[in-house]
C-alpha cells in the first residue's frame, strides 16, 4: 500500500491545493464575463467578486432585439458549417492521397502544407484581400468561406494523414480482396475508421471559422454580411464599451463550440481500431 | 475451383529481383504450401497471385485464363492475412459478409451463405461482435470466414497460424486441413513454419533466395531433398552434414571426413564420380544411433547438451567441426561431455556435391 491511500497524506493536500488554484485561475474569468452578461449597467464593474448584484436578461434580450444578432448568428453558421463541410471533405480526400498513394511532388506537397502553417495569417491578408477581390467575391459568404476553407486545410491534412498511416494497410488489401474499389475502401472503411481524427479536423475547421475576427472585419462590409465576432466588434466603440451586451454576445458565440464539443467528446476519444488486426 | 500456372514470374523492386524465375503448376483443388525462411519471396509470390503486387514478368494462370492485368477482385481468390485484418467498425457478420455486399449479392443468399460459414467454423454465437471482443482463434476463424463465403475458385493463406500460441496452432491446422478437405478448393498456403508445410501440404514448394528449391510431396522432399538447402530446412531436427571425401579402403569406396567414416552404399557407387570428390554427407538425426562394438559406419563426436524429450532424446554436440544433433534411445548411458560412436544408417544416408550443393542421389528411390 503507496502513502496515497491516505487522503490528509501532505502529498495529495498539496496536489489538491494546486489543481484547487488552477481551477480558480480558469473559471474565474469564465465567471465574470457571466457576471458582466448577467449585470444590466454597460459600465465596466471592478468588483473582485464573481457573482451579479442585481441579475437579469436585459442584455440578451438587448442582442436579440436591437441589434442584427440573429442575422450575425446565422452569417456565422452558414460560413462555419460550409467551411467545415468543404474543409473536411477536402482534407480527407487528400490526407488519403498522400498517405496511400505515391506520386512525384508527393513529400514537396506536404512540405509546403507545413511551411504555409509558419506564418501568421495576417502576412496574407493582403493577397487574399487582392484575390477575393479579383474574383468578386468581397463582401460575401462565399469568399469568407474559401479563405477559412483553404487556410484550415493544411493543418487538416497533416492531422488526418497522421492518421491514415496509422491504419493498417492490410484491411485496405483485404477489402480490395473482398472486391472493393478505391472508392469504397475509402468511404467505407477508412472513413469510418477514421472518425476520431475526421472529429478534431471538424471541430478545428469550425472553430477557425466561427471566432476568425481579422479577415472578416476587412472582407465583409455591411452589416448584414457580419459574422458574430465582427458584429460584437461594433459594441466596442472608440470611446465607449457596451460591456454587459459584449458579454451577453460572447457567451452565446462560446455555446455552439462548447455544444459541439460535447457533441464529438466520443469520437475525440480514439481507439476504434482496436481488435482489427492482431494484438 | 481452378487449376494456378505460374509460368517464368519474376518479380523486381528496382534492381532487386526478389522473385526469380517461378514455375509453377498448381492442379485444381491441390493445397499448395510455399516455405521458406524470412525474405525468401514467398509471401511476395503469394501476393503476385492475389494481385496486391504486380507481376514484373512473366505469366500467371488462373483457371487456364492469364490474369496478371486484372485487379484482385476480378481473379476470383480469396485471401486470409497474417494479421487476420477484419473490419473493426463492423460486426463478425458485416466482416463476413462484406465482399458479398460488394458484389450485389442477393440478400437472402448472403444469409444463407453467412449461416453456412459461420456453421462450419463455430462462429454462430458470435455473429453480432466486434472483432475486438473475439480471442485470437476466433479472429482467426473469422477471417477464414470471410474467404469461405465468397466461394472462391482459390484460397490463399498468407501465414494464417503465426499470431496464435501453439496448442491454438496445431488446431487451426487440423481445421484449416479439415476445410480443404470439405470444400475441395485449390490452396495456396505460405509459411515459414515446416511443420505446418509438411502437415498440411499436397504439395510443398521450398523457396529461398527467390529461387524455388524444390516442388514435391511433403514424404518426397523429406527423402530425397533436391540440394542442402532443402535437406536442412526439411525434418525437425534437421538434418546432420559432415564433410567428407570419398577414398578406398580395402577395395571399398569410403566416404571419410574428420570423425566420419562411412562406406559408400552400394546402389550409390556408380553416382558419386571419380575418388577425391568433395562431398557432403547428410544424415538425420533419427537415422542414427549409438554404435555397437563392431560397427564401422560411423562418426565420432562429443556430446554438450542432451535433451530428454521422454520418447527419445537428442544428443546435441559436435563432430570435429560440424554440428551434431541425434536421436538416441531413452535409456541411452551417453552423458555431457562424453565421446560416443554414432551408427548411421547407409540406406537413409544423403549425398551432396560440395561445390553446386546438390543432391547426387536425385531420381534414386
Amino acid at each position: 500500500m503507496n502513502h496515497d491511500n491516505n487522503p490528509f497524506s501532505g502529498g495529495r493536500i498539496l496536489k489538491m491545493l494546486f489543481l484547487a488554484a488552477v481551477t480558480v485561475a480558469v473559471v474565474y474569468p469564465v465567471l465574470w464575463v457571466v457576471k458582466m452578461a448577467l449585470t444590466p449597467s454597460q459600465g465596466f464593474d471592478a468588483s473582485a467578486s464573481p457573482l451579479p448584484s442585481n441579475p437579469d436578461l436585459s442584455n440578451f434580450v438587448y442582442l436579440f432585439k436591437e441589434t442584427d444578432f440573429l442575422r450575425w448568428l446565422l452569417n456565422s453558421s452558414v460560413v462555419s458549417a460550409t467551411t467545415t463541410l468543404l474543409g473536411v471533405f477536402l482534407a480527407c480526400t487528400a490526407a488519403y492521397a498522400l498517405s496511400r498513394f505515391r506520386f512525384p511532388l508527393r513529400a514537396s506537397a506536404m512540405m509546403m502544407f507545413l511551411i504555409q502553417q509558419m506564418f501568421p495569417g495576417v502576412l496574407m491578408m493582403v493577397p487574399l484581400y487582392i484575390i477575393v477581390d479579383n474574383l468578386g467575391l468581397l463582401d460575401q459568404l462565399l469568399g469568407l468561406t474559401l479563405v477559412y476553407a483553404t487556410t484550415a486545410i493544411p493543418f487538416c491534412v497533416w492531422m488526418l494523414k497522421g492518421y491514415f498511416d496509422t491504419i493498417p494497410r492490410d484491411l485496405e488489401e483485404a477489402a480490395l480482396m473482398d472486391g472493393a474499389t478505391p472508392a469504397m475502401i475509402f468511404w467505407r472503411i477508412m472513413l469510418p475508421l477514421s472518425l476520431p481524427a475526421v472529429a478534431v479536423t471538424a471541430l478545428f475547421s469550425f472553430m477557425t471559422a466561427w471566432n476568425e475576427f481579422i479577415l472578416a472585419a476587412i472582407f465583409m462590409n455591411s452589416s448584414e454580411h457580419y459574422t458574430l465576432p465582427v458584429g460584437l466588434k461594433t459594441m466596442v466603440g472608440q470611446f465607449s464599451t457596451e460591456w454587459g451586451h459584449f458579454a451577453a454576445g460572447a457567451i452565446l458565440v462560446s455555446i455552439p463550440v462548447v455544444a459541439l464539443f460535447f457533441a464529438l467528446q466520443k469520437q475525440l476519444v480514439g481507439g476504434l481500431t482496436a481488435g482489427g488486426v492482431k494484438g | 475451383m481452378a487449376s494456378v500456372q505460374l509460368e517464368k514470374v519474376f518479380k523486381r523492386f528496382g534492381d532487386n529481383a526478389v522473385v526469380r524465375d517461378v514455375n509453377l503448376d498448381i492442379e485444381d483443388g491441390d493445397f499448395v504450401v510455399l516455405v521458406g525462411p524470412s525474405g525468401c519471396g514467398k509471401s511476395t509470390t503469394l501476393r503476385m497471385i492475389a494481385g496486391l503486387e504486380e507481376i514484373s514478368e512473366g505469366n500467371l494462370k488462373i483457371g487456364g485464363k492469364v490474369v496478371n492485368n486484372l485487379s484482385p477482385r476480378d481473379r476470383d481468390v480469396a485471401m486470409v492475412f497474417q494479421s487476420y485484418a477484419l473490419y473493426p467498425h463492423m460486426t463478425v457478420r458485416e466482416n463476413i459478409s462484406f465482399g458479398l455486399k460488394l458484389r450485389k449479392m442477393d440478400a437472402a443468399e448472403i444469409d444463407a451463405r453467412v449461416k453456412n460459414a459461420s456453421g462450419i467454423l463455430g462462429l454462430d454465437e458470435y455473429l453480432e461482435r466486434k472483432p475486438k471482443a473475439l480471442s485470437g482463434g476466433q479472429r482467426q476463424r473469422v477471417a477464414m470466414g470471410r474467404a469461405i463465403v465468397r466461394q472462391p475458385a482459390v484460397f490463399l493463406f498468407d501465414e494464417p497460424l503465426s499470431n496464435l500460441d501453439a496448442k491454438l496452432r496445431v488446431q487451426m491446422r487440423a481445421e484449416i486441413a479439415k476445410l480443404h478437405q470439405q470444400l475441395g478448393i485449390t490452396t495456396i498456403y505460405v509459411t515459414h513454419d515446416q511443420v505446418e508445410a509438411m502437415t498440411l501440404a499436397k504439395h510443398i514448394v521450398v523457396m529461398s533466395m527467390g529461387l524455388v528449391q524444390q516442388v514435391g510431396a511433403p514424404l518426397e522432399l523429406y527423402r530425397r531433398p533436391a540440394n542442402l538447402f532443402v535437406a536442412g530446412f526439411i525434418g525437425s531436427p534437421a538434418m546432420n552434414f559432415f564433410d567428407v571425401e570419398v577414398k578406398e579402403e580395402g577395395g571399398v569406396p569410403v566416404m571419410k571426413g574428420e570423425g566420419v567414416s562411412v562406406r559408400v552404399p552400394e546402389r550409390f557407387r556408380s553416382l558419386l564420380g571419380e575418388k577425391g570428390r568433395k562431398l557432403v554427407l547428410g544424415v538425420r538425426p533419427e537415422h542414427m544411433h549409438e554404435a555397437t562394438e563392431g560397427e564401422t559406419d560411423v562418426v565420432v563426436g562429443t556430446v554438450d547438451v542432451l535433451e530428454p524429450l521422454g520418447a527419445e532424446v537428442h544428443a546435441l554436440g559436435k563432430v570435429a567441426g560440424s554440428d551434431l544433433t541425434a536421436r538416441l534411445e531413452p535409456d541411452t548411458k551417453v552423458q555431457v561431455g562424453d565421446t560416443v560412436r554414432i551408427g548411421v544408417a547407409l540406406d537413409e544416408l544423403h549425398i551432396f556435391d560440395r561445390s553446386t550443393g546438390r543432391s547426387l542421389l536425385e531420381g534414386v528411390s
